[in-house]
């Protein structure tokens, strides 16, 4: 046996630079899983640590104002572990001297921490009930960077008050710092800040009171028999939303992006270790092919068919040994880094990287399976040749089976083929099995580039779409008290102001079929423009509006399980009555609150017998922006103004800082694509020796020899290209599908110029992958290989 | 080729001439001398047979004589061009136009059919596309295959394969024809056969012929032997009356 493995080695280094790419192709599949699962089990780990760390609600509810004594009763309720009243109000900042954007101020005790709703200190100290100081969020002090001992100047009314910054923290709410599941986090345009809840009432002239109560609930309590018995407590204070922990804004993004990680997570790792499997079982069959009078020699001296198995077994185990232990090391190499990345842009505090054992067992498991799986068959093959018939040396023994293929024959009859093709043509359809090995490597590297640069095209298609076809406003304004048409009179007066018009946003329980979502519901005029509606089935938006039914996206349509025509329950906290609105039309939302209403019935919700609003869309001259938004923050109660070109810049540059990631995508792609076709094109000259070298001596030249290689190389591109872009577009309609949420709606949508870009760069990835072969061709020793026995 | 100079040095009457040619193969650090000063002339239409035991340089010879390998030492004119010092572009060339090769192991492309080879080696010489009704039906129904032209190789018998591999190495009219054991790997029948080919082939159309082989009755046949021993040239053997092929046994 000692001898069989002095072989093993020898074989490995005669071949080094064939097996070398397969231990690639088994570590980067390796290093994939370690890296991503590793880092994703980082990711849920610190973040659940976070959450319970820093107490975040297990559900809050808002209310319109109620006394502090609330909480005691509310701690009363059997299974409720802590209660903390708070008072939030939104409201402007300054940003510089002349923008502004939007503050979230909470107020807590000044004197004992949160006991739900807990910050973590990053930076500065604690307050201890000192006028006009608070604590501001991590993420707009990093993105701002604002320091403490600063201060952040507040709009209250009109008025400017400055707050001294005591302290950073980061707070398990607004970790993504949004105020909705809708929002895109605008970092600069977005801040907390915690101030003593005494001050609140002071600054914003309020009587003692609180408006939001978040509740943590004791382990195996009845969770949905506790919020029932806490809103019943809070329904004289007029609950306005109960928002459970799975619904929290920022909470529900990080477990989006959490999910969708661990989706993609093991989707490239099984992809690259398909490969694997396959590019094995490809070299070991030319191994076992061209050791045939070995092995025939070595059954005739007596090893035994399990001895030989094992021989070309232990290649497999080699590859798969050395593969694991690069991939691992990678891998947590990898992970480490993509972690840190994760968390930066997540902001997870509590970083935690460990190295997890069972990633060890199972990456090494994987890494054997695809191996042994891919080596048996060759190994197998080796173990049934009878030894006589193997030692046969004879080459005019092994002249290989060929035939005209159908494309052939049928496009002959139209243009003749000269032989530079005809040769790699038939070789396609000689070689079957190899032909189709390298076509769906192809695809699966196709499917990892497609995949990787579509979600450029969705998200340029997202922003291009919403902002320019649906958002038909400039700047969009939130205010925390209703207001009358008068208001918007007054806007449309500004200096500035091309249009403007307003929206009313009212929380509600939409139900149907014993399924009730909770969200926002936007009532308009029929004849409001500024939103663009995508219909997809049903009335015209105007229509629906006009007739005061419900439109809504066909995803929470699905959610509720209701079609155009079926009728809805919907309550708002504003009315006691519950009312039934018909579904009159479907529409595609990217982004942004699922369900619009006519403003009669958003009147009706309310109890208003007056139009009233709480949104407000203007169009604006570009160069007046900034003036108009100082305006509109100077109006009373108003909370908060969203610029739509910062927007945009904002989520541009979201997606810059994941070109890290992209890259990584592409780099694996292109691998993919390098490995397999050197794989294939080593492979298929070995094979060829003879014949290659007796083209050459019968007088073909390097030119027309590379031409030929390139051209067989080409003919499978154009099967493996098209399958690929196919289902790399199913493969990224499934992952976008994944990806979309309530909330959140991509769609896989990639541009003509995004195939030019995948098929070239495929391509020349393709035409450097077989320099190599085609190096070993011209450097044939003609008069050796024209003798050679394949 | 750019060796037209080359051309008026040598006489017209030569297909090849060898001038102290030497090769010495480095196997590791061992170095083998498999041709030691070799000097030789061959006419043209000269049928040629090189006799020697294995390791005897007759296949380096023909190596050398083919462009397929270099001399370390003296000079090859191959129909009148000095082809000692060419470059592998000029060599391909070469073995493009001037010479065919007929291998042991017949050597032909296992994906193109009897009439394709053919096809293919005239492709080769003349490197443009093929005007219908080519020379390679003639070709292969002067070897007696008119009947398996669209046959692949692997539908070939032995003896059917060598045959189509000679009709491919005359059909671009080369200046001279190789074979490294052309029967070598054939049956008495067979190998008579394809025998009877070259010979006729030799004879019809004056093609110059060498052929490698270690078996005597066999270099009978040609008009000179050629006796190689240790990478020399023991014993040269000219044949007033070669053998003819019919009378051959093996």
């Amino acid at each position: 046996m000692k001898k069989l493995l002095l072989k093993n080695w020898r074989d490995v280094l005669d071949r080094k630079a064939q097996f070398l790419a397969i231990i690639l192709l088994v570590a980067l599949g390796v290093s994939s899983y370690v890296a991503l699962i590793s880092a994703q089990k980082d990711l849920t780990v610190s973040y659940n640590f976070a959450k319970t760390k820093l107490k975040l609600a297990d559900f809050s509810v808002s209310v319109v104002g109620a006394p502090k004594s609330v909480a005691k009763e509310l701690e009363k309720i059997k299974g409720v572990r802590a209660v903390q009243p708070r008072l939030i109000i939104d409201t402007g900042f300054q940003v510089s001297e002349k923008s502004q954007a939007t503050a979230r101020v909470i107020g807590i005790s000044s004197k004992r921490r949160p006991k739900v709703n807990d910050v973590l200190l990053v930076k500065g100290k604690y307050f201890n009930g000192v006028a006009s100081a608070g604590l501001i969020d991590s993420y707009y002090a990093e993105e701002a960077n604002r320091k403490v001992g600063q201060s952040l100047t507040l709009l209250v009314n009109g008025e400017k008050k400055k707050i001294k910054i005591k302290g950073v923290v980061s707070s398990p709410e607004y970790l993504f710092a949004i105020r909705s599941k809708e929002e895109i986090p605008t970092p600069k345009e977005f801040v907390v800040v915690f101030m003593d809840q005494l001050q609140v009432e002071k600054l914003f002239g309020m009587p003692p009171s609180y408006n939001d109560f978040s509740l943590l609930i004791d382990k195996g309590a009845n969770r949905a028999q506790v919020i029932k018995r806490a809103e019943d407590k809070l329904k004289k204070y007029r609950v306005i939303t109960t928002v459970k922990q799975e619904d929290q804004p920022s909470n529900f993004r990080m477990k989006e992006e959490i999910r969708q990680n661990e989706e993609t997570s093991s989707f490239i790792p099984t992809l690259i270790l398909v490969i694997s499997s396959i590019s094995i079982f490809i070299a070991l069959s030319r191994l076992v092919a061209s050791q045939r009078g070995m092995i025939g020699l070595s059954k005739a001296l007596g090893y035994s068919n399990s001895k030989i198995v094992i021989h070309y077994l232990v290649f497999s185990l080699f590859i798969a040994i050395v593969g694991a232990a690069i991939g691992f090391g990678l891998g947590q190499y990898f992970a480490r880094s993509i972690t840190e990345l994760y968390s930066s842009y997540l902001r997870v505090p509590f970083l935690k990287h460990k190295i997890y054992p069972d990633q060890i067992a199972i990456s090494g498991l994987l890494s054997l399976i695809a191996c042994v799986f891919g080596g048996f068959f060759p190994a197998w093959a080796s173990a049934r040749m009878l030894p006589a018939e193997a030692m046969r040396s004879d080459p005019s023994l092994t002249v290989k089976k060929a035939k005209t293929p159908i494309i052939e024959r049928i496009l002959s009859k139209l243009l003749s083929f000269p032989f530079i093709i005809k040769i790699p043509l038939r070789n396609v359809f000689r070689v079957k099995k190899r032909s189709i090995y390298t076509i769906i490597g192809i695809a699966f590297a196709l499917i990892l580039t497609v995949v990787t640069l579509s979600s450029f095209d969705a998200f340029d298609y997202l922003i291009k779409t919403q902002f320019n076809k649906v958002d038909k406003w400039d700047l969009q304004a939130g205010f925390e008290k209703e207001f009358s048409d008068d208001q918007i009179k007054k806007a449309a007066d500004l200096d500035g102001v091309k249009k403007a018009q307003a929206s009313l946003i009212i929380p509600a329980k939409i139900s149907a079929n014993k399924v009730t979502h909770q969200g926002t519901i936007t009532a308009m005029k029929p004849s409001a423009n500024f939103h663009g509606f995508r219909i997809v089935k049903g009335d015209s938006a105007k229509t629906a509006l006009e007739e005061n039914g419900l439109i809504m996206t066909p995803r929470i349509a699905k959610k509720l399980k209701v079609k155009v025509g079926d009728k809805v329950k919907v309550k708002s906290p504003f009315n006691d009555k519950t009312y039934s609105i018909k579904l009159l039309a479907l529409s595609d939302e990217l982004l942004g609150g699922p369900f619009f209403t006519s403003l009669k019935t958003g009147k009706k919700l309310m109890s208003s017998p007056a139009n009233i609003y709480n949104v407000m869309y203007l169009r604006v001259e570009k160069d007046r922006i900034s003036e108009v938004k100082k305006d509109i923050f100077n109006m009373p109660a108003a909370a908060n103004v969203i610029d739509k070109a910062k927007l945009i810049s904002y989520i541009e540059k979201a997606l810059e800082s994941s070109l890290v990631v992209f890259a990584v995508m592409l780099a694996f792609g292109f691998a993919i694509a390098f490995v397999i076709t050197y794989n294939t094109f080593t492979t298929n000259i070995l094979e060829r020796t003879r014949e290659i070298a007796t083209m050459r001596t019968i007088g073909e030249d390097r030119f027309h020899m590379a031409l030929a290689i390139t051209y067989e190389n080409l003919i499978l591109a154009a099967v493996g290209i098209p399958l690929g872009i196919y289902l790399g577009y199913l493969s990224a309609n499934a992952m976008y599908e994944s990806f979309s949420n309530e909330a959140f709606s991509l769609s896989a949508v990639i541009y003509p110029m995004t195939y030019v870009y995948v098929i070239t760069s495929i391509i020349i990835v393709l035409l450097l992958s077989e320099i190599p072969p085609i190096r070993r061709v011209f450097r044939l020793d003609l008069a050796e290989a024209t003798k050679a026995i394949e | 080729m750019s060796t037209a100079h080359a051309k008026h040095q040598t006489g017209e009457d030569y297909t090849a001439v060898l001038e102290n040619v030497s090769k010495v193969y480095k196997m590791g650090e061992v170095e083998i001398s498999a041709l030691k000063n070799v000097n030789l002339k061959i006419r043209k239409g000269e049928f040629i047979a090189v006799l020697g035991p294995s390791g005897s340089g007759k296949t380096t010879l023909l190596n050398l004589l083919g462009g397929i390998d270099i001399p370390s030492n003296g000079t090859i004119k191959i129909d009148g061009l000095e082809t000692t010092n060419f470059s592998q572009r000029q060599l391909t060339l070469l073995r493009r136009q001037k010479i065919g090769f007929i291998f042991q192991f017949f050597n032909l492309i296992p994906t193109l059919t009897a009439k394709e080879n053919v096809e293919y080696a005239l492709e080769l010489a003349t490197r443009r596309q093929l005007p219908a009704g080519t020379d390679a039906v003639s070709l292969l129904d002067e070897v007696g295959l008119k009947g398996r032209l669209n046959h692949f190789p692997y539908q070939l018998s032995g003896g059917e394969q060598q045959r189509v591999a000679v009709a491919r190495a005359v059909a671009k009219n080369p200046a001279l024809i190789l074979g490294d054991e052309p029967t070598g790997n054939l049956d008495f029948r067979t190998g008579k056969l394809v025998l009877q080919t070259m010979k006729e082939l030799h004879e019809h159309q004056g093609k110059t012929v060498i052929i490698v082989t270690h078996n005597t009755p066999i270099a009978k046949v040609a008009d000179r032997i050629l006796y190689l021993h240790d990478g020399e040239i023991a014993k040269e053997e000219v044949q007033e009356r070669p053998t003819p092929v019919e009378e051959v046994a093996w």
